[in-house]
């Protein structure tokens, strides 16, 4: 009997030596975990990037968070649910840690109420309720749960890992995953989908050579009126065009969001659409709306580039540029008529009104004609204004509808889809941002941008720089921001990685 | 009108009484925006005719720091609402409230608009020379205007040559400057208009161009002479009819939305007595019996700026500029931008159902705020009869009557928020706080 006992215990350690969650209650609304805290947490305290937030950590956790720093903490295993109406959250931790009464004291000092312990060889077992420790080994665990499974599978040793269970965390779900307008849904249908029916969310953060967090999230098949989300077999790759500042794609298609804008929007933007055709169709000419939806591609792409950081404009922007797939290269001459149809428009208004019109003009890049509408020179007030950087520029090549916002970042769009400079699409949306001349152009922009945000927020000047500068703090060291929201076998993953600037001078991506 | 400034025995008899709290808080109301606690005391110690100096300030405007450094780095965005913005900016925290309600009084009287103008800084710039010289002669202002880069590109000014000269900027300097309707020829703006021939910009300045210019003999309101600019300016302001027109104004801005001929008539003698010298025309107006009279109570609607700032200054806090600013668009007054040369009508066309919509529209989102105040009318108000009932006095003036005290009572127990401000939001919902 005591030979069968010592076997199933030991049979128990080796299976939690594997998996910690195994000593974690099977109703665990939050799971979190983390290997080698101790450096983990070292390292957090050290990053210039997490020190604005400290503060914002009430201050008997910090001191928390630096005692277990001291300590030869292995992995810490944790799971939280709720203690019942009126009662405080019930915690169960499993630690693996050499100095299991170090642990105890730090933790007794600082966590308030009584914590129950259970020693396990390197192992201990804690809780702040006497449960914690007599859950017998063989009853069902976390470790049991399916969607725990399906989190361990994809984060087998992650450093921080959590899984939350959102049925259980979030009873009262009326406002989530509804979408404010119909701009939210455009763009955040997808997540906001997956918000509201998702049932648990896991993920896990790497500090390797990148700041990789990655989540993931249950979500059923979009419905039909977000069919205009779902990728598309026939999107075409992202352009790489050399020097960009930032690049957003987005997998989207505007023939099914038209179609669906009766049961997305609300009444009052069912007004504001119906008008947006009218006018369109006035100003399309003989080409049809419909027409129009049918020939543009499934994806929206951005591509900004950084401007002259010595230019004189006050303040000073970065060129942007949208591209859509042209489906049917016979519409291309409509949509320069349709083009200057508009500047002609906004030049009558404009003249009624005593204000200057803008100058079209053409030039050939690569063979392919830019159309640009911009201010004449003598109109503008010299060269620090910022209104000559407004130089709405149009192409098309290589099936593929351009506007920009300068003509200097639609040429280099043409330039890389003529050289057919491009990457796979690996993901439905992706961002990517340059953080260095990022943080260039907000230092050149600094004063505008503070005095702005005084101006929006209603607070004083001194405070509304040094918030703005908190923010890219948290970003300084860092030159790289990507981020991911993918869609695939009824998962939503959404990836967020930061690359330090050590890495990116190494060439970490191979750029 | 002469430029001279001489003076001076009292044209408007003075107040016949000592102020009383009432009274204190109608001047705060039409001189400051509205009667805080703080003003309403420095008022009783100072009285009224220092308080007019005081809160009009010295020879040179105030530059606040922070107002001024806000406005020096957005002034180049050329956009409008941000623009319109910093200076609400600059009002809600100016130590003197009449100078920028007199700035805005000129603002309304030579108009320019930033989409004509198309130059943010010129706009900018602009404002601050009539801050600086509103409150002096009456002559120096109208000769700066006319050399002013937003006003010369507004009424095309800087076309007009002596083989062509442009009649716009004569045709508004004898109608809505200086005299007004009535008093001159469309032959007088003829001759104006060749006298004002050479008056261009140039790196961002004013030039005259002795070659653009037609420097002979022009017959101008009677009298022949090779006039220039300068004398045609000199002879429009002292026309009898300018300080009449001026006087009119003044009336409709700081003392009711109807005055009266006898009023129109006294204030307009007040003005050329005082030789066109706005501070003190402005000090004796504030400190007369006319000023003070029971029909001239509550009988100012307010403008969408006054609304905005004295619904900030009666909840304390700086409320978000930009965001007045875009309320004031809805509420139908675009600062730095009026949609034509005439400026706004005011008075009770601020009340169309339109604006009244979006003036309620801006008060009842302040309502539902709920951040404490700091230096509120009424600093300690409880949500109770007694202190909607004081917050009523405090913010509107008067006490409305038992009903509809007792439906605010009701609206400000729905709030949601437990501050004192939201009592004091709820009363500004009131029909009352839309005039002054």
């Amino acid at each position: 009997m005591a030979k069968t006992l010592g076997v199933a215990i030991l049979c128990a350690l080796a299976l939690r030596a594997q998996e910690p969650a195994r000593s974690l209650p099977d109703d665990a609304v939050i799971f979190l975990e983390l290997q080698d805290g101790p450096a983990l947490l070292r390292e957090a305290q050290a990053a210039p990037a997490l020190q604005p937030l400290w503060p914002l950590i009430p201050a008997p956790a910090r001191k928390l968070v630096a005692a277990l720093g001291e300590l030869s903490v292995e992995h810490i295993a944790l799971g939280v649910r709720p203690g019942g109406v009126f009662r405080p959250l019930r915690w169960t931790a499993v630690v693996k840690t050499q100095d299991h009464r170090g642990l105890l004291t730090q933790l007794r000092s600082h966590l308030p109420g009584t914590i129950f312990s259970r020693p396990e060889g390197e192992w201990v077992v804690l809780g702040n309720h006497e449960e914690a420790i007599e859950r017998p080994e063989s009853g069902a665990s976390l470790a049991d749960v399916p969607s725990f499974s399906t989190y361990r599978t994809k984060h087998t040793r992650p450093r921080l890992g959590f899984h939350v269970d959102l049925e259980k965390l979030l009873v009262f779900r009326g406002a989530v995953g509804k979408a404010d307008d119909l701009g939210a849904e455009f763009f955040f249908g997808h997540l906001l989908k997956t918000a509201a029916r998702a049932d648990w969310v896991s993920g896990a953060l790497t500090l390797d050579s990148e700041w990789r967090l990655a989540m993931m999230a249950p979500g059923t098949d979009l419905p039909d009126t977000h069919a205009f989300l779902r990728a598309a077999k026939s999107a075409p790759p992202l352009l790489v065009l050399p020097n960009a500042l930032a690049r957003l794609s987005l997998t989207r298609n505007a023939q099914l969001f038209w179609a669906a804008r009766e049961q997305l929007a609300k009444p009052a933007e069912r007004e504001a659409l119906a008008r947006f055709q009218g006018q369109a169709e006035t100003i399309l000419g003989e080409l049809a709306y419909d027409d129009l939806l049918a020939a543009l591609g499934p994806t929206l792409d951005l591509y900004a580039l950084s401007p002259s950081i010595e230019s004189k404009a006050d303040p000073l922007f970065p060129a942007v540029a949208i591209v859509i797939p042209l489906l049917d290269s016979g519409l291309e001459d409509e949509l320069i008529l349709t083009f200057q149809s508009i500047i002609g428009v906004a030049n009558i208004e404009r003249g009624g009104m005593g204000q200057p019109r803008f100058l079209l003009e053409s030039a050939d890049q690569d063979g392919v004609r830019i159309h640009v509408a911009r201010h004449f020179d003598h109109h503008l007030n010299g060269p620090g204004d910022p209104r000559g950087q407004l130089q709405i520029a149009l192409a098309c090549t290589e099936g593929r509808f351009i506007l920009g916002s300068h003509p200097d970042v639609v040429r280099a769009v043409v330039v890389a889809a003529r050289a057919g400079r491009t990457e796979p699409r690996r993901t439905v949306d992706s961002l990517q941002i340059e953080l260095g001349p990022a943080r260039a152009l907000f230092r050149r922009n600094l004063e505008f941008l503070a005095a702005r945000n005084a101006l929006e927020e209603g607070k004083s000047l001194d405070r509304a720089r040094t918030d703005l500068q908190s923010i890219v703090g948290l970003f300084e060291p860092f030159s790289r921001l990507k981020m991911a929201i993918d869609q695939h076998s009824g998962q939503t993953s959404v990836e967020v990685v930061l690359v330090p600037n050590s890495a990116a001078a190494t060439g970490v991506d191979g750029k | 009108m002469s430029s001279s400034v001489g003076v001076v025995s009292r044209t408007l008899p003075p107040l016949s009484r000592d102020p009383t709290r009432d009274d204190v808080d109608h001047f705060l109301r039409r001189t400051a925006f509205f009667p805080t606690f703080e003003l309403r005391e420095r008022t009783e110690r100072e009285g009224l005719a220092a308080s007019v100096d005081r809160l009009l300030g010295g020879a040179e405007p105030s530059a606040p720091e922070e107002a001024t450094a806000i406005g020096a780095s957005v002034q180049a965005s050329e956009d409008v609402e941000v623009l319109a913005a910093a200076w609400l900016h600059r009002i809600l925290g100016s130590p003197e409230p009449l100078r920028e309600r007199l700035t805005l009084f000129f603002h309304n009287r030579f108009v320019s608009a930033l989409s004509k103008v198309q130059r943010g800084r010129f706009l900018v710039e602009q404002i601050e020379l009539l801050r600086r010289l509103g409150p002096g002669p009456f002559l120096p202002l109208v000769q700066a205007i006319t050399r002013d880069p937003a006003m010369i590109r507004y009424l095309d000014l800087e076309r007009s040559t002596k083989a062509s000269p442009n009649e716009n900027f004569a045709r508004e300097l004898l109608e809505l400057f200086t005299m007004g309707p009535g008093h001159y020829s469309e032959a007088d703006i003829r001759e104006a208009a060749r006298a004002l021939t050479g008056y261009r910009i140039r790196h961002d300045r004013f030039e005259f161009s002795p070659a653009a210019h037609d420097d002979g003999s022009k017959t101008f309101l009677g009298r022949l002479g090779a006039w220039s600019g300068d004398d045609i300016v000199r002879l429009a302001v002292e026309h009898p009819g300018t300080a009449r027109h001026l006087g009119r104004a003044l009336l409709r801005h700081f003392v009711t939305d109807a005055p009266g001929e006898p009023e129109i008539e006294a204030v307009g003698r007040l003005i050329v007595a005082q030789s066109g010298n706005l501070r003190a025309v402005l000090r004796e107006l504030f400190t007369s019996d006319l000023f003070f009279a029971s029909a001239h109570r509550f009988a100012l609607t307010r403008s969408p700026v006054d609304l905005v700032v004295a619904a900030s200054l009666a909840l304390g806090r700086i409320l978000p500029p930009l965001e007045g600013a875009r309320h004031l668009v809805a509420m139908g007054q675009s600062l730095l931008d009026a949609p034509s040369v005439k400026g706004y009508e005011g008075g009770a066309a601020w009340r169309s159902p339109a604006s009244l919509l979006a003036r309620r529209s801006y008060l009842a989102s302040l309502a539902e705020r709920g951040r404490e105040p700091a230096g509120a009318a009424a600093p300690e108000v409880s949500r109770d009869l007694e202190g909607v009932t004081a917050a009523a006095q405090a913010v509107l003036g008067r006490v409305p009557p038992p009903d509809e005290l007792a439906l605010l009572l009701r609206l400000a127990r729905k709030s949601k928020s437990e501050a004192t401000s939201s009592v004091v939001g709820t009363v500004l919902l009131h029909p009352w706080f839309q005039v002054a």
